[in-house]
């Protein structure tokens, strides 16, 4: 009892506010309308986002600009797949397409294209990583790169109009999603919800589970000295091609998630905005902990749903002043700043007892 | 053969205008180390201020020009003073303070101007004929442009006193300091420098390419391209980059779609970065 009080004691501040943020999540379908379920599943998937780019960016230090093209494969693939449930959608029969293009055949089969679209943004992802870790670009260059890349994506999904919807999206997902059958029923939003909800809490003790084994380690020290990984005779470029892949399977598996909570996929949601707005989130929240990307996450979209709402477009300005306040003020993120600062207070706990049990200076405590 | 002649010669254009977009980007990480997120906003800014020059003002061209890039170099100096100057030696701390300025420009000017289009005459509405390759006399302004700031920036880092204290400012900061020339100044003066690069760039491409408030975020990726496949820090790197990239794009936009076009030099860029991960001109001591 003592032992299981010592570990909750010790236990830093970001577990806290997961569990409050995980509870607050299992709870709200019982006391929301159907609009609100709709809305957070849609931040679920936000969040299984964050916690993607969280492992890249925050435990590897491999800050991606682009992050939102794995979101958008998986959701595209995803979303094409419920579209063609009946038949051929509007904007490829409008493009004069009578027969189901033969890359599109598979995705005919639910079950197929959602493990495509899980697979599909790992295997882009192995093959950028490969050129790009391979060759040793890092920096600044590794962010312009996948810059250029995910502007690429966009102006190859707006132009392949009778493909993928082009600049207006993929429409007719409702139909193929009613279509959907588990246990012979329907599956309801709220359904959705929970599956989504599940997979946010397998994502997040995976992510928790690779931060603290073996490979973490690894990935950490690659992000804190890359050199001296190298000099202890690992190779860094295998262990960043492999978190880079791990973090776009699971942007896929969120973007698989996103199509049935929006009913719709876009450009909006795998272009570069997008990819500033993932980025923004960590930011915000603060990078390396877990916590810091799901806060972020859930309240940049809150805010911005319920700001743009007042205020329209200068939602954008609001946005942009508070990033400016975190980067100078709190450059370690909200969470971030939370963590150091029970650290701080914890430390100082600690040298005010060791005064008082011994009766003597207090001594430095080494930090 | 005709459509290569004329496709070499639009690739020339777009080279000038994707030189003129990408050198204040280069001025400003190679010399100060920050990644300028908001460079677009800057040339959107240039943009606006020539068109409110010419079409409110009805001033002509050139001061439109003159006037955009004192007006960028202003903003760049406040925003210098009071954000840029606390972030540097943090990458991507600028590259996040960058996006923030960029958010908040844009919006600025949306709700000044609209989010519509704005239209501009071009100034010199003459063309010159090459047996069936018409050129637009602008076109080759913009070319002259390019070349002069292009000769005009390296004169200025290697020839004046500034140019001198400011590559010993990258050199050796404390050294610097210690022979009493105030380096901060220098750091302000050198991101201006590189915003008015913007500002022109912005007053020079208004009058071919259309004026809205998000134009910033479609040069922003070519001009890091660019700088890419040029290295990071030079100035003579970029002009090549920018020639590489909008030659080879505009030759092969004219055979096949441009988004495979775009996609091949992609492609290129990272093969070149395979074998020299710092671009083609990079240069160990700093330019």
């Amino acid at each position: 009892m003592k032992n299981m009080k010592l570990i909750l004691g010790n236990l830093t501040i970001d577990k806290y506010i997961a569990l409050i943020i995980f509870i607050g999540l299992l709870i709200l379908p019982l006391v929301s309308s159907r609009y609100g379920v709709q809305i957070f599943g849609k931040y679920i998937t936000y969040t299984i986002l964050a916690l993607g780019l969280d492992i890249l960016w925050g435990s590897t230090g491999l800050m991606n600009l682009g992050f939102a093209i794995f979101f958008g494969l998986g959701s595209y693939i995803f979303g094409i797949s419920m579209a063609i449930q009946k038949g051929l959608p509007a904007f490829m029969s409008f493009g004069g397409i009578t027969t189901l293009p033969w890359f599109y055949v598979p995705l005919q089969n639910p079950i197929a294209a959602a493990a495509l679209s899980v697979v599909i943004p790992a295997i882009v992802a192995l093959i950028l990583g490969y050129f790009v870790f391979k060759s040793k670009i890092k920096g600044v260059f590794y962010s312009i790169i996948t810059l250029a890349f995910v502007a690429l994506f966009e102006l190859f999904i707006t132009n392949q109009q009778i493909y993928t919807g082009g600049a207006s999206g993929v429409n007719g997902i409702p139909t193929g999603l009613m279509t959907l059958r588990a246990f012979g029923s329907k599956i309801s939003i709220v359904t959705w919800y929970y599956i989504a909800f599940a997979t946010l809490i397998g994502v997040y003790f995976f992510c928790l589970w690779l931060n603290h084994s073996r490979f973490g380690k690894i990935i950490h020290s690659i992000r804190d000295n890359e050199m001296r990984v190298q000099f202890f005779g690992y190779n860094p470029a295998v262990f960043k091609i492999a978190v880079f892949v791990i973090s776009a399977a699971i942007a896929g598996l969120a973007g698989l998630l996103y199509v049935p909570m929006s009913s719709f996929v876009s450009i909006e949601n795998s272009g570069v905005a997008f990819s500033t707005m993932i980025i923004i989130w960590l930011a915000v929240g603060g990078r390396g902990n877990l916590t810091g990307a799901m806060a972020g996450a859930l309240l940049v979209s809150f805010l911005q749903n319920i700001l743009s709402g007042y205020f329209g477009g200068m939602w954008q300005v609001v946005l942009g002043v508070g990033l400016i306040f975190i980067v100078m003020v709190l450059p370690k993120g909200l969470i971030g700043s939370l963590i150091e600062w029970q650290y701080m207070h914890r430390v100082h706990k600690k040298k005010n007892m060791k005064h008082v049990s011994d009766g003597a200076p207090a001594q430095k405590v080494e930090v | 053969m005709e459509l290569l002649v004329s496709q070499i010669i639009n690739g020339l254009t777009n080279t000038s205008i994707l030189f003129l977009v990408a050198v204040g980007l280069v001025v400003i990480f190679g010399l100060l180390d920050v990644v300028n997120m908001a460079h677009g906003e800057f040339i959107m800014f240039g943009a606006y201020s020539a068109v409110v020059c010419v079409n409110t003002l009805h001033l002509p061209f050139v001061i439109a020009v003159m006037a955009a890039a004192l007006f960028t170099a202003l903003v760049g100096s406040v925003v210098e003073r009071f954000i840029i100057r606390r972030l540097y030696g943090k990458v991507a701390e600028t590259l996040l303070g960058t996006f923030a300025l960029s958010y908040i420009f844009q919006q600025f000017v949306r709700s000044v101007f609209g989010p519509e289009d704005q239209l501009m005459a071009l100034p010199i509405e003459a063309t010159l004929n090459f047996g069936n390759v018409v050129v637009p006399v602008y076109n080759l302004v913009l070319m002259f442009v390019s070349v002069m700031i292009l000769i005009g920036s390296l004169l200025l880092l290697v020839k004046t006193k500034f140019g001198m204290r400011l590559r010993a400012n990258v050199q050796n900061r404390t050294m610097v300091q210690c022979l009493g020339i105030n380096s901060s100044r220098i750091d302000n003066l050198t991101f201006s420098y590189g915003c008015a690069l913007a500002g022109i760039a912005g007053a020079l491409i208004a009058p071919v390419k259309s004026v809205t408030p998000d134009m910033g975020m479609t040069y922003i990726v070519d001009s890091f391209l660019v700088v890419v496949l040029g290295g990071l820090n030079s100035i003579f790197g970029s002009f090549m980059g920018a020639f590489v990239v909008g030659e080879s794009a505009t030759v092969m936009a004219g055979y096949m779609s441009e988004i495979t076009a775009k996609l091949l030099i992609f492609i290129v860029i990272i093969v070149v970065i395979r074998f020299r991960p710092q671009g083609l001109f990079f240069s160990k001591d700093k330019r």
